[in-house]
């Protein structure tokens, strides 16, 4: 009975579970063995979380036995180790939070096992989110399902590996400049940046307060919607959550009439865009034109030629202040070598962080020193302002914009490592709805000729999530029935264990 | 040269990241670059333009009540967070002198 449990929905397994045909406990036990025999492969977790979820299993058991029922009944989920769940370890895949336990638990993870989901573990990242690879995590890279000699994508890379691999049906990441999208897509899933303020932040640790946000992973579109309608909501630990709640859809939507904007500088192997994917982004617009929407190409000059610049000036800034508070004082790493207190902070912080992290720690303190400020922060920030009124004016002509989610299906390892520029490349279509504030979906729409997968980015107007999932979701039925080979395709290894 | 080496040491001095001596030169040379790169938002009018700092609302402020916390779960959070500091004395956090 247990042994196709990986290739079902979370809404699949919630009903089994609900219904009593399985126990959260056989669902834990069956995902819980799925993942340690996989992640000595993939390595998408920092660590697995047993003894907790065992936990958690049995007493959503004792409540569904006493007739109560869970949105999330018994779904395991993987956790980005950069949220906190109380009592466990929240590393950021850095060396200056290797031991901390979490004192506390995140808003979104107490929702989550309110609703039912168990924690299987914590998902490895880019150290502090910081990369598009995973490959600066300070323990070890993840490795892509579809070909283990390719990068996830990053920096949810450990949640978009373990769901591909279907360790795990659903997980959370955290999205600053396109965390949750970029590596959804280069691993053949489902990945969602809410509206900003959508998803309470209490308990991510701070990378870039203005940009991040929490989104869900999932196989499909349905599933993504689920989580976000658990985690969704105002929170008053967090000033910036809105006064909102998504509510999960009940159906997709009619794309008679669509209005796509296809954003003419990412078209047509515009911005360094592989023309494999250029041609999978044309079949998926061929697609949406049969279902009756009407495809506009529109230029936004702004946004494909300054997002970049503007996100390196503003994500370092406001990540060189959060960083600030890891100085070997109250908790991580301290070196203790050192005999006075300015040398303990800065043989802690250079041994603490990575390379990665020290980089962008040097460019925002560089950016808000005094004499640059102006020239860069400032200035950065009224870019960010006409990228915003370009996206508001756009949005008046069009319902939804569709780009390449990634202009590069999954490189090698090592590919991009030494070249920190080639690598924030990677970003460049998901950064503009960070900027401002946007919601955002990566969902797969087919397969280079290396067998590895393609994200399609569709962005909407803020606060019109449920509609963005609700076309999302019509396209990936569309494509199912189109085209059952790509929909149907998964990575070989995953057949290999259970 | 949007960055020399003194100035990084410089910058590095006020993130207090003291990097080895033989890490300068690259840092130096990757930091010029992404500075170069970034500079290209010079070439941007932007007169007249009001900052973004973020993308909710200006008049958006949320309140809450100002309520005191129960004070035994204060005592215990505190005992959890003590915990994880790399050396404390009673409730205080302890630190190597100040001043080298």
């Amino acid at each position: 009975m247990n042994k196709d449990l990986h290739l079902k929905k979370a809404t699949e397994i919630a009903e089994l579970v609900n219904s009593k045909k399985i126990t959260a406990t056989e669902v834990t036990k069956y995902f819980l063995s799925r993942a340690e025999k996989l992640n000595t492969k993939i390595n998408a977790f920092n660590f697995l979380t047993p003894e907790l979820a065992i936990e958690q299993a049995q007493n959503i058991d004792k409540q569904i036995q006493d007739g109560k029922t869970f949105i999330l009944a018994g779904v395991p989920i993987g956790i980005k180790d950069n949220l906190n769940v109380k009592g466990i370890k929240t590393t950021c895949s850095s060396q200056i939070l290797k031991n901390y336990v979490s004192p506390y638990e995140s808003t979104v993870t107490s929702k989550l096992w309110e609703a039912g989901a168990i924690c299987i573990g914590k998902t490895n990242l880019d150290e502090f989110a910081m990369g598009s690879s995973t490959e600066h995590s300070a323990f070890a890279p993840t490795k892509n399902p579809w070909d283990l000699q390719t990068v996830p994508g990053g920096s949810s890379g450990g949640s978009a590996a373990a769901v591909a691999s279907r360790m795990v049906p659903i997980a959370l990441g955290s999205d600053t400049g396109g965390s949750i999208r970029q590596p959804a897509a280069l691993c053949g899933i489902v990945g969602m940046k809410p509206t900003y303020g959508l998803v309470s932040r209490y308990g991510l640790v701070a990378f870039a307060s203005s940009l991040d946000q929490v989104g869900p992973l999932a196989t499909n579109v349905e599933d993504a919607s689920l989580l976000l309608s658990v985690i969704s909501g105002h929170d008053e630990k967090d000033s910036t959550s809105l006064e909102a709640k998504y509510e999960h859809i009940s159906a997709q939507a009619d794309l008679k009439g669509l209005k796509i904007g296809l954003i003419r500088e990412f078209a047509s192997n515009g911005k360094g865009i592989n023309q494999e994917i250029s041609n999978s982004i044309n079949s998926s617009l061929q697609l949406f034109k049969e279902l009756g929407a009407e495809v506009k190409e529109v230029s936004m000059p702004l946004i494909s030629e300054h997002c970049l610049d503007v996100y390196y000036v503003i994500a370092p800034s406001e990540a060189s202040s959060n960083l600030a508070r890891y100085d070997g004082v109250r908790f991580g790493y301290r070196d203790t070598e050192a005999t006075g207190l300015l040398s303990m902070y800065k043989k802690t912080r250079a041994t603490g962080f990575g390379s990665e992290v020290v980089r962008r720690i040097m460019i925002g303190t560089y950016a808000l020193s005094s004499g640059y400020y102006d020239a860069y922060y400032k200035k950065a920030q009224q870019v960010r302002k006409l990228i915003s009124d370009e996206f508001e004016k756009t949005f008046k002509e069009v319902d939804v914009l569709l780009t390449p989610t990634s202009p590069l299906t999954a490189f090698p390892f090592g590919d991009k490592l030494n070249d920190p520029l080639s690598m924030y490349l990677c970003d460049i279509a998901t950064i503009p709805a960070n900027l401002a504030g946007l919601p955002a979906i990566s969902v797969n729409c087919g397969f280079d000729s290396s067998n590895l997968p393609i994200g399609l980015q569709l962005m909407s107007g803020q606060q019109k999530d449920q509609k963005l999932l609700q076309i999302a979701k019509a396209f990936e039925e569309a494509l199912r029935k189109n085209n059952s080979q790509v929909s149907a395709k998964l990575p070989e290894l995953i057949g290999k264990v259970n | 040269m949007s960055i020399s080496k003194d100035e990084l040491v410089d910058v590095a001095n006020l993130a207090r990241l003291g990097l080895p001596e033989d890490s300068l030169d690259k840092y130096t040379s990757e930091l010029d670059s992404i500075l170069n790169y970034v500079q290209r938002l010079s070439g941007v009018d932007t007169s007249n333009v009001d900052p973004l700092i973020h993308s909710e609302s200006e008049d958006y402020t949320p309140l809450r009540l100002d309520e005191q916390n129960n004070l035994n779960e204060v005592q215990a959070f505190r005992d959890d967070f003590l915990d994880n500091a790399p050396q404390t004395e009673g409730h205080f956090f302890k630190v190597p002198k100040i001043g080298d």
